[in-house]
């Protein structure tokens, strides 16, 4: 259990746990005797590095997967072996080698097919899921993602994550997911290791993650490795593309309310490289006469939303890489209304930036030091009247992180480093000005916390059949000045305020957060597993709507806001079946949660404005358990998977529901997505996703009364009653040209016509090399094929009044997407 | 004076509710029977209280059901000043009006209610600050209209942080008691210790069908009229209620807003038992 700590009591401690560390070092490195098999695994089209490849030998099945950057490592004994790379959407490949003393391998690999389409879920080994110890992590190929079946044909990675068993979709217009039971906060969103804290554009319809510039996804959502920490569900790891070293090549797609443009290519061939994309909507376009009529409700609005991704990548020497890389994206909203004299203008979104530099020390042991800085913010500013009112509220994160991967002998794979943020959090800063009043708005505060970590996290292998993965991290928060905390009297007023000065120490806490897994394999085709893992979390997110939205507010641990804690224990069971084609588990979970936080009954949204708003939460606990099935079809023509999930989760505030038990918002007792492709042949390929959930547990009014002779609602029981059920159907079809076909048409053609003129002249295709490379598909889809009225949320719509014996009140359930058919045209050369 | 944040999200709503919305019959649970305090106490006048109890979201919302069902009657209700104590009376039996015959309101002093009915037992308490008068106030037409305006005030917060007020206005002759407008509550968290000038509009009676409240001049004071404003200090308590209270009201039909449960200050039941310390100012709008 977590506890606040003294500065000198967390010194001490520190002190210990770094001394373990480097104790541990010495005593394991000193029995390292094999030699090291290491290198870098590329695409040999495009000279992008490629992480998560699977390398390792035929002989023995020691290996290891390729991190970031593309670099494997592993210890052998000395031998002959055939090394065998495998990575879906790539051929596999195997290359002999005999180690007699360290070597470096570079391998390019050829993707399987040009016009592989299948979506699909990648493993590190094709039965890293039976062998594997990490329980609930999951790798998704964003190669492929432009078959499923999405919103307005625009590809979306969190809406795939979100037909994941265990992973349970917020609806329609909501990229938030939730995870065994957890709230959207409990999910550590990491691009390029930077945290994203609003992962969603226009209220969550679309996420922020532009899936032409992104490389690799990988989701845990069970035992989180302690490199990872500061949440208590799940980490979502996505790493930006690398820039092809090679040559220059663009790609993009032209839909219906986005378009997207990716380029890439060498700086210095085989050096450095870059790649930029970007991705802007239209909706603004349409929201304009003469589509719009000036008497719309929609006249005056202006929306868009644009990413922009950057990185830049250099092989310093053949131990450094560098790369840079960088985010930007923002939501726009403006209303204007000259006639009224109002006007509004309401930019959200993220800003990251991030450096990394990897280094190889020895055959043995790999570094990378990350340096990032998060910003996300939300801005409100309105005139009317000569009024003109702002509210400002965001994020700032500075983030560093010096991870070291060390493999002293063949059956250690240790992991350890550290990891420090210095967080900003503005609440909620508002300031107004009027002429001839001076509004003096100053009583909101910014908010500091110092967020540490020390990890050391070992995967070994105790015997064939059993296999262990052992971490331990050791974590810090620290909330620092400058602050004002306002005493108050039982009638709110203030008795006494307390000075804290700039890093002077306000509130401290700190907690070991061990997590184990456990394998036990069975045979060659099945295991079982079992983990535990403790997390604690240091920043929260305050939700006051019933909906999610961009003012929801980020809030850290202070000294009236405690972390929250999860322990997790989690058993399942993995069989796969006909030479790994078929893959298949049982998982079961539960979750204990502590500290988890919540708005008082009857807090305003003004009140985020207020000096101390801290003192608007209640703390409560939590469970969640259930039971996860999943089977996939890997490969094939016909090939997909269907997930289920049984769950529970339940809440317990004392000072909400009477302090009586209610079900939390993210109570889903049943989940089922199944997604299926079939590849019909060379030009087409169909998909298709099902959804189901049960409803959403909500809060809704049970009664009234009367003050001041206006009705208010009286609420007895907190989300006490359920939505409708959620299902959704989506189908898709990709068609991809023959161009081989066209260009044998095209030489034809030439042939023939130089025939005629009696000419034998052999056909020459002159066209650019760009053209010559230019290949195009499109994508049709339709979402919510047979147009089911899924609920977003439920309004009552009260015309007339008591009065005069005229009152009505009439629940209207509002249902955001009908079909929608889509299409969306991809290019790239 | 306030903009309301759901102005961001309106245009999304809109998109929404064009998007499907359909009729929907909801089973909600019942609600256990409790008895709603609605109380007020202030410097020179009786303590009154509306006494009734709630009723079902979907039941029976008539006015004639709730004068002959809802109100709460032959209750026994005390009200002490740590003074005297008081028992109440039905003051307007049909309308569960109670008051204290022979108490009055005094500044500075604490009252704690007691209510007895239908075997239920209430307590709350509030005291009455010292007023704090306003600066000046005046009348002011609208920009563009040569007879409609609002009713505009200079009020100087006092240095510390913490006060809390409440605005009503009766005009002389047409309104047969003080009306407060939307958000009439308001504390200095934004204004402490700051002279500052603010207006509001003319507030008017839940359900009101009068002309001026239907037709262009509703919201508006009007050239001619005598207004008084009842401007009054309120607990922290009861400025919470009253936020609470308006932000309910303001957030029916908005999927954006929260359940928005008002937390008032009786123990026991619901509702507010709110002390006022009034100053009063006369306007001739003109």
């Amino acid at each position: 259990m977590h506890v606040p700590l003294t500065i000198k009591s967390f010194y001490i401690y520190m002190r210990i746990f770094l001394f373990s560390l480097i104790f541990c070092s010495i005593t394991i490195g000193a029995y390292s005797q094999e030699f090291k098999v290491s290198g870098y695994i590329k695409d040999a089209s495009t000279g992008q590095t490629l992480p998560g490849v699977s390398v390792y030998t035929d002989e023995t099945r020691q290996g290891a997967a390729t991190d970031v950057n593309g670099f494997y490592s592993f210890s052998i004994h000395a031998g002959s072996y055939h090394l065998h790379l495998s990575i879906l959407s790539y051929r596999d490949t195997i290359i002999p080698i005999k180690v007699s003393a360290n070597i470096h391998v570079n391998i390019s690999l050829a993707s399987s097919s040009e016009n592989a389409q299948e979506v699909k879920i990648t493993a590190d080994r094709p039965d890293k899921n039976v062998t594997g110890s990490q329980m609930g992590t999951i790798k998704l190929d964003t190669k492929d993602l432009k078959t499923i079946p999405v919103f307005f044909g625009e590809p979306d990675i969190l809406k795939v994550i979100q037909l994941l068993p265990g992973v349970m979709s917020g609806g329609d217009a909501n990229t938030g997911f939730y995870v065994r039971g957890g709230g959207p906060d409990q999910n550590l969103v990491l691009l390029d290791g930077a945290t994203v804290y609003n992962a969603g554009h226009l209220l969550g319809f679309f996420s922020i993650f532009n899936s032409d510039a992104l490389s690799s996804v990988e989701l845990t959502k069970g035992n989180m490795p302690a490199n990872f920490g500061g949440r208590i569900s799940s980490v979502l790891d996505i790493q930006s593309k690398d820039g092809d070293m090679d040559g220059i090549h663009v790609n993009g797609g032209i839909g219906l309310i986005a378009s997207h443009l990716t380029i890439q290519g060498p700086i210095k061939k085989d050096t450095a490289s870059f790649i930029f994309s970007v991705r802007r909507t239209y909706l603004d376009i349409f929201l304009q006469p003469p589509i719009l009529s000036k008497t719309s409700a929609f006249y005056g609005t202006k929306y868009y939303f644009y990413d922009l991704n950057g990185k830049i990548n250099w092989n310093l020497s053949k131990k450094d890489q560098l790369s840079v890389s960088g985010y930007f994206g923002q939501d726009v909203f403006t209303f204007d209304d000259a006639d009224a004299g109002f006007g509004a203008q309401v930019p959200w979104g993220n800003g990251i930036a991030a450096i990394n530099w990897s280094h190889i020390y020895s055959d043995k042991v790999i570094s990378n030091l990350s340096l990032d800085y998060t910003d996300y913010n939300f801005k409100f500013g309105g005139t009317e009247s000569g009024f003109s009112f702002s509210l400002f509220s965001g994020i700032h994160d500075y983030h560093a992180k010096y991870n070291f991967d060390w493999m002293p002998t063949i059956k250690h794979h240790i992991k350890y480093g550290l990891e420090y943020t210095l967080h900003v959090f503005i609440p909620s800063e508002i300031s107004a000005d009027e002429p001839s009043v001076n509004f003096s708005i100053n009583s909101v505060q910014k908010l500091y916390g110092n967020e540490g970590a020390a990890y050391i996290t070992d995967a070994f292998e105790l015997s064939d059949r059993i296999k262990i993965e052992g971490g331990l991290r050791y974590s810090i928060f620290q909330q620092i000045g400058p602050f004002d905390r306002y005493n108050q009297n039982s009638q709110g007023v203030n008795i006494d305020t307390i000075h804290y000065k700039t890093f002077q120490n306000i509130a401290l806490y700190g907690g070991l957060e061990p997590r184990i897994s456990f394998r036990y394999q069975l045979n060659g085709e099945s295991s079982i597993k079992m983990g535990y893992s403790r997390n604690i979390q240091y920043i929260h997110l305050a939700s006051i709507s019933s909906v999610s939205l961009p003012t929801d507010i980020w809030f850290p641990s202070t000294s009236m806001v405690q972390p929250t804690t999860g322990d997790q224990y989690a058993l399942g069971y993995y069989r796969n079946f006909k030479d790994n084609l078929y893959e298949s588990s049982i998982e079961t979970y539960y979750k204990d949660m502590h500290n988890l936080i919540e708005y008082k009954n009857g807090v305003t949204p003004d009140q985020n404005s207020s000096a101390n708003p801290d003192e608007n939460f209640t703390f409560g606990n939590g469970q969640a358990y259930g039971f996860e099935f999943f089977l996939k079809k890997k490969s094939g023509r016909f090939n997909g998977w269907i997930g289920y999930t049984l769950s529970w989760t339940n809440e317990t505030f004392a000072d909400l529901n009477n302090g009586q038990t209610f079900y939390a918002k993210y109570d889903r007792r049943n989940d089922i997505s199944a997604v299926a492709n079939f590849q019909l042949n060379d030009r087409w390929t169909f998909s298709s996703v099902f959804v189901f959930a049960s409803g959403e547990a909500l809060t809704m009014p049970s009664g009234w009364y009367i003050v001041e002779g206006n009705l208010l609602q009286q609420y007895t029981s907190v989300n006490g009653y359920r939505l409708a059920p959620y299902d959704r159907l989506d189908l898709a079809a990709t068609y991809t040209p023959d161009r081989k076909n066209r260009l044998a048409k095209r030489q034809q053609r030439f042939e023939s016509k130089m025939q005629k003129k009696g000419i034998d002249t052999p056909y020459v295709d002159r066209r650019p090399k760009w053209e010559k490379n230019f290949k195009t598909s499109w994508t049709f889809s339709v979402y919510n094929a047979y147009d089911r009225y899924n609920p977003y949320f439920i309004y009552f719509d009260i015309h007339g009044n008591i009065y005069n014996n005229s009152l009505t009140i009439q629940a209207k359930q509002v249902s955001l997407f009908p079909v929608l058919p889509s299409v969306m045209w991809n290019f790239n050369f | 004076m306030k903009i309301n944040i759901k102005y961001i999200f309106g245009f999304i709503f809109i998109f929404a509710i064009a998007g499907c919305q359909k009729n929907v019959n909801l089973v909600l649970p019942q609600p256990p029977s409790q008895i709603c305090v609605d109380g007020y106490v202030q410097p020179g006048y009786p303590a009154y209280l509306f006494l009734t109890h709630n009723f079902a979201f979907f039941g029976n919302t008539s006015a004639n059901s709730v004068l002959t069902e809802d109100i709460v009657h032959g209750a026994k209700i005390t009200v002490n000043d740590g003074v005297t104590t008081d028992t109440m009376i039905e003051a307007i039996p049909t309308l569960g009006l109670y008051a204290t015959p022979k108490m009055r309101g005094v500044s500075g002093r604490t009252y704690n209610l007691t209510v007895n009915a239908q075997g239920q037992t209430l307590t709350a308490a509030t005291t009455i600050l010292p007023a704090i008068p306003l600066d000046s106030t005046w009348f002011q037409l609208q920009t563009g209209n040569d007879s409609l305006g609002y009713l505009w005030a200079i009020l100087h917060d006092p240095p510390a942080l913490g006060n809390c007020y409440r605005w009503l206005v009766e005009r002389i002759g047409q309104d047969t008691a003080f009306v407060p407008p939307y958000q009439s509550a308001f504390n200095d968290a934004f204004i402490n210790g700051q002279k500052f000038e603010f207006f509001f509009d003319r507030g008017r009676f839940p359900g009101s069908q009068a002309k001026d409240d239907t037709n262009a001049e509703r919201g508006y004071f009007k050239k001619g009229e005598t207004c008084i404003i009842e401007f009054c200090t309120i607990s922290t308590v009861s400025y919470q209620f009253f936020n609470e209270y308006y932000y309910q009201l303001s957030n029916v039909g908005n999927p954006f807003g929260s359940p928005a449960p008002v937390t008032g200050n009786i123990n026991g039941g619901l509702g507010i038992w709110c002390g006022y310390g009034t100053s009063f100012d006369t306007v001739y709008c003109k």
